[in-house]
């Protein structure tokens, strides 16, 4: 990562208030996002991987600038993405385009695909409606679909197909950065991999950088460059793929990658049974989050002080007090 | 969820196909009793309903000792119910057409702005269809009467105030819903503004709903009217709205029942018909039903 | 398929099940034919549509009464035929022989009662008792599903619970009367990795326990390689392959499995580029003639496209069975 990331976190935190109780006006704080660092450079995929609740959505809703953080800042091309207005905020949304899980809702059922796939071109660049046609085409191209498809409705299509068409709205108005929500889990595993293949080409030929996020391991390791895990709001450990896939450091990101099923069957496996389940982040536990199932505990410290992500030389960082 | 698994990549029915179930007999009676009527009165009624013939008082109806004069008896004044009903027709439809049009128009403009930003505005909104609800259309009714006389424009204000809330409430429940989709979250990663994704995204997705639910409203609208013009307070006399006709019958139902009992069934059969229809509009539009 | 039938637990023949939709009729359940074991478990693979849910429902006969019908075939349980039994008498044996754990676990509980109710309420069906003995074997069950502190769990509302546990509770529901078979459609599918990896563990250890057997219905190979003795798969209402789960990752006899195994990305071992299945399945309603994976298969050719392929066997031992004229051939 030599060039300047083409998007910095810094610090991110989005805290929600719940008030609890019929009675009393007691309020929780519940951090979905903590204080996380990150960049994403330009061609490169980043994802995110954790179980629900440990706030990955909560960062792409950020990134997007469906929600404001907190506390910290997303800076996209070296500008505040929360403090972008107008003419600058119309340049961010064309740059930056997200597909989203699922491929049933994330389509307007009343709207005809050529409509769909326009819309980041029609509402953010002054272009002639020939224009639009153009480039609506070529996106449909790109992702396998003839042109003939754009005056249907998305009920004509398959789980497959709608997010063929979805990748190809994200990508029509040649975005820098797209955020994927769980892509592909939405869909039948003979489709899943042809949608794999069309991300990774999409990206050697446009150079776009991808967030990723998964909860699907496999996955993950097919698309992903560099891999952040994270548990409750944080990031526990985050480096390249195949370090932290081959060579995991946070016990974390062990037991998360012992519990995926091998794909063979008889293959040998150390499964580490994590004990209990992912805690409420309403009362998230002391010290570090992850210590009340950790295998690897390590004494009072665990439970008493936060651990701080630190990285390596290789630009490997675990945030864990075994280290 | 076998059903999802068979639906999931069903070909959409033709209209034809779907046309079948059409209820034609309730929408043959709706014209007949209704929509004929009110675009035709001239033509096909048989006298002037306005001019009393005193000669011809309380003449029955045929095949009760009438004749073929007066089909359907005559009032006390002499004057022929079955022209004074089809003379009517259009100020029943017009008055259930223009009140629910008022009804749409505020009730889902307000609907979806307070589905849409939530807030303090939801809140106000919120208490405007509670207590719109809980007031009874009838003291409204009153209300205005009393301030601007009753009219034509008092009934369509009364009949747009007792159904706005329906269609705000209904339209609200669907925003909440509609707002939180992706596809919503996708175009405002694309950059449109909320005016773009309210109408553009998310009426669009309401539109069956209103449209069922306004079809469901022309009962509740056509009843209202009688029954403001029963008490009094409705249109004005003459003119023979559907609701006067019956007033006008309720000294006589003992003895001269024709009076109070086809305007009556006038009401009735258009009423069950709208409704029929209604039902059957929401059970095509409504893509879950029409899935299975 | 020549699994002797004298020591099958559930044995199924050319069931058939036909739908019937204003767009026309077909059958998501088309002529199949397995057996299951005590103490076996056997996969049901196949992607949405291929009619692996219909199939489940059939066996329990909770078809939707007005859209589907069983149009043939035989279920029997223990050598008792289920499909001639009257409703009343179905009724005896769904939660007591056969019970099933559906996806959800948001939606097969009901959120107005405690979870002790929901369990004592399939309890008190089949084996009535009294409230104290009821309340012990709710505990029990509870327990036995590896939910902590289980005396006070009972009282607890689904709402209170979390996505794992509440799947625990529904698991505690179906083998609360120790039923000879479980059906399990896709009951790990909304929980994260590690609670599903703990749930398939949690299955095991009950069969080992009870000796039950459990269909367990899937899209992901990663479970069926991990959890399955063997496997069938269903492509367009037909059951394509089936066979010891073993033999039929080393060798795979029809196309379509062998393309749905190297589809799955791995988590270990070389990242090469996918193998894909080009197109899509075929709607249910779409009149199939020949193979039904021909459009989609590298190896098609003229007859796989006009003649339905036999099923046969896959190699010597008899276990292994294809319906592909690949197989035949050789």
């Amino acid at each position: 990562m030599t060039e300047t990331p083409i998007l910095e976190a810094r610090n991110l935190s989005k805290h929600f208030t719940i008030s609890a109780g019929v009675m009393t006006k007691r309020t929780h704080v519940v951090r979905a996002v903590d204080g996380l660092n990150f960049d994403i450079a330009k061609g490169e995929t980043l994802a995110l991987v954790g179980e629900s609740g440990c706030g990955k959505t909560t960062t792409t809703r950020l990134l997007l600038r469906l929600q404001d953080p907190t506390h910290g800042s997303v800076r996209f091309a070296g500008e505040d993405v929360h403090a972008l207005k107008g003419a600058a905020l119309r340049k961010y949304r064309s740059r930056v385009q997200a597909v989203f899980q699922d491929p049933w809702s994330s389509i307007n059922p009343r709207v005809r695909i050529r409509d769909f796939v326009a819309e980041p071109l029609v509402v953010n660049e002054n272009l002639t409606s020939g224009e639009v046609d153009r480039r609506v085409h070529e996106a449909l191209d790109a992702v396998g679909l003839g042109p003939a498809h754009a005056s249907k409705f998305p009920h004509e299509f398959s789980g497959g197909q709608r997010q063929r068409i979805a990748i190809a709205s994200a990508m029509v108005s040649r975005p820098e950065l797209v955020v994927l929500d769980e892509p592909v889990s939405g869909l039948d595993v003979s489709i899943r991999s042809q949608i794999i293949n069309l991300l990774k080409d999409m990206q050697a030929e446009y150079g776009v950088s991808f967030l990723l996020v998964a909860h699907d391991l496999a996955t993950t390791r097919y698309l992903a460059d560099r891999v952040a895990v994270m548990y409750l709001g944080s990031i526990v450990e985050m480096g390249k793929t195949d370090d932290v896939f081959d060579r995991p450091s946070h016990p974390y990101t062990e037991a998360l990658i012992s519990a995926a099923l091998p794909s063979t069957p008889g293959m040998k496996r150390n499964e580490i049974v994590l004990g209990g389940e992912v805690p409420s982040p309403l009362s998230p536990p002391s010290g570090c989050t992850f210590h009340p199932r950790c295998h690897r505990i390590i004494g009072d410290v665990c439970v008493s002080k936060t651990p701080v992500l630190s990285p390596d030389p290789a630009g490997h960082c675990v945030g864990c007090h075994l280290y | 969820m076998a059903e999802v698994q068979i639906s999931a990549q069903r070909p959409r029915r033709s209209l034809w196909q779907r046309s079948r179930d059409f209820p034609i007999l309730p929408l043959a009676v709706l014209l007949i009793v209704f929509i004929i009527p009110a675009f035709f009165a001239h033509w096909i009624a048989l006298h002037d309903p306005y001019v009393p013939n005193l000669r011809a008082r309380l003449q029955p109806p045929i095949f009760f000792g009438g004749t073929w004069e007066y089909p359907l008896g005559t009032d006390r004044l002499g004057r022929d119910i079955y022209s004074r009903i089809v003379h009517g027709a259009w100020y029943v439809l017009a008055v259930s057409f223009i009140g629910i049009l008022v009804g749409v128009v505020v009730g889902t403009t307000l609907g979806l702005i307070a589905g849409y930003v939530r807030g303090w505005f939801d809140g106000f909104v919120m208490r405007l269809v509670d207590i719109s609800l809980a007031l009874p259309a009838m003291l409204l009714a009153l209300a205005l009467a009393a301030a601007m006389g009753a009219s034509f424009l008092s009934v369509v204000i009364v009949v747009g105030f007792a159904l706005w809330a329906y269609f705000a409430r209904q339209v609200r429940a669907e925003v909440l819903l509609l707002r939180n989709a992706d596809f919503v979250a996708r175009s405002r990663v694309a950059g449109s503004s909320h005016f773009r994704i309210l109408f553009r995204h998310i009426l669009p997705n309401v539109t069956n709903t209103i449209v069922v639910l306004a079809t469901l409203q022309v009962g509740i609208a056509i009843m209202l009217d009688a029954s403001l013009s029963f008490l009094g307070i409705g249109i004005p006399r003459p003119t023979p709205t559907w609701g006067l006709l019956v007033s006008d019958g309720r000294d006589f139902i003992a003895t001269d029942w024709w009076i109070a009992f086809f305007p009556g069934l006038a009401i009735m059969l258009t009423v069950l018909s709208v409704n029929m229809i209604g039902d059957w509009l929401r059970d095509t539009l409504d893509p879950r039903l029409r899935q299975v | 398929m020549n699994t002797s039938q004298t020591d099958a637990l559930l044995d199924v023949r050319n069931l058939k099940v036909e739908v019937t939709t204003k767009a026309g009729s077909f059958f998501p359940v088309n002529d199949h034919s397995f057996s299951v074991k005590s103490g076996e478990t056997l996969g049901i693979v196949g992607e949405s549509g291929s009619g692996k849910s219909m199939t489940a429902m059939s066996l329990m006969r909770l078809l939707p009464k007005h859209a589907a019908k069983i149009r043939g075939g035989s279920v029997k349980l223990d050598g008792r035929e289920l499909l001639t039994l009257s409703e009343k008498e179905m009724r005896k044996v769904r939660g007591a022989d056969i019970s099933m754990i559906l996806q959800d676990p948001q939606t097969s509980l009901n959120p107005a009662f405690t979870v002790g109710d929901q369990i004592k309420e399939a309890l008190k069906l089949h084996a009535p008792g009294g409230r104290k003995t009821l309340r012990e074997r709710t505990i029990d069950a509870l327990r036995r599903v590896k939910v902590a502190a289980p005396e006070h769990r009972v009282n607890s509302y689904p709402g209170e619970m979390s996505g794992g546990m509440r799947q625990r509770v529904v698991g505690a529901i179906a083998i609360s009367c120790r039923p000879k078979v479980i059906i399990a459609d896709e009951p790990t599918t909304s929980l994260d990795v590690t609670v599903q990896a703990q749930y398939l563990r949690l299955l095991k250890e009950l069969q080992d326990e009870t000796g039950m057997a459990i269909l367990f219905i899937t899209h992901d190979f990663g479970i069926v390689a991990n959890l399955c003795h063997r496997v069938i798969v269903m492509y367009a209402g037909r059951i394509v392959e089936s066979g010891p789960v073993a033999k039929i990752f080393a060798k795979p006899a029809h196309p379509y499995t062998e393309a749905l195994i190297s589809a799955v990305p791995s988590l270990h071992g070389q990242k090469e580029r996918l193998t894909t299945i080009p197109g899509q399945p075929p709607a249910p309603t779409d009149i199939v003639v020949g193979c039904p994976f021909a459009p989609r298969c590298q190896y098609a050719d003229a007859r796989c496209h006009s003649e339905a392929p036999p099923t046969v066997a896959a190699d010597q031992s008899g276990d292994h069975t294809t319906s592909c004229w690949r197989a035949v051939e050789a």
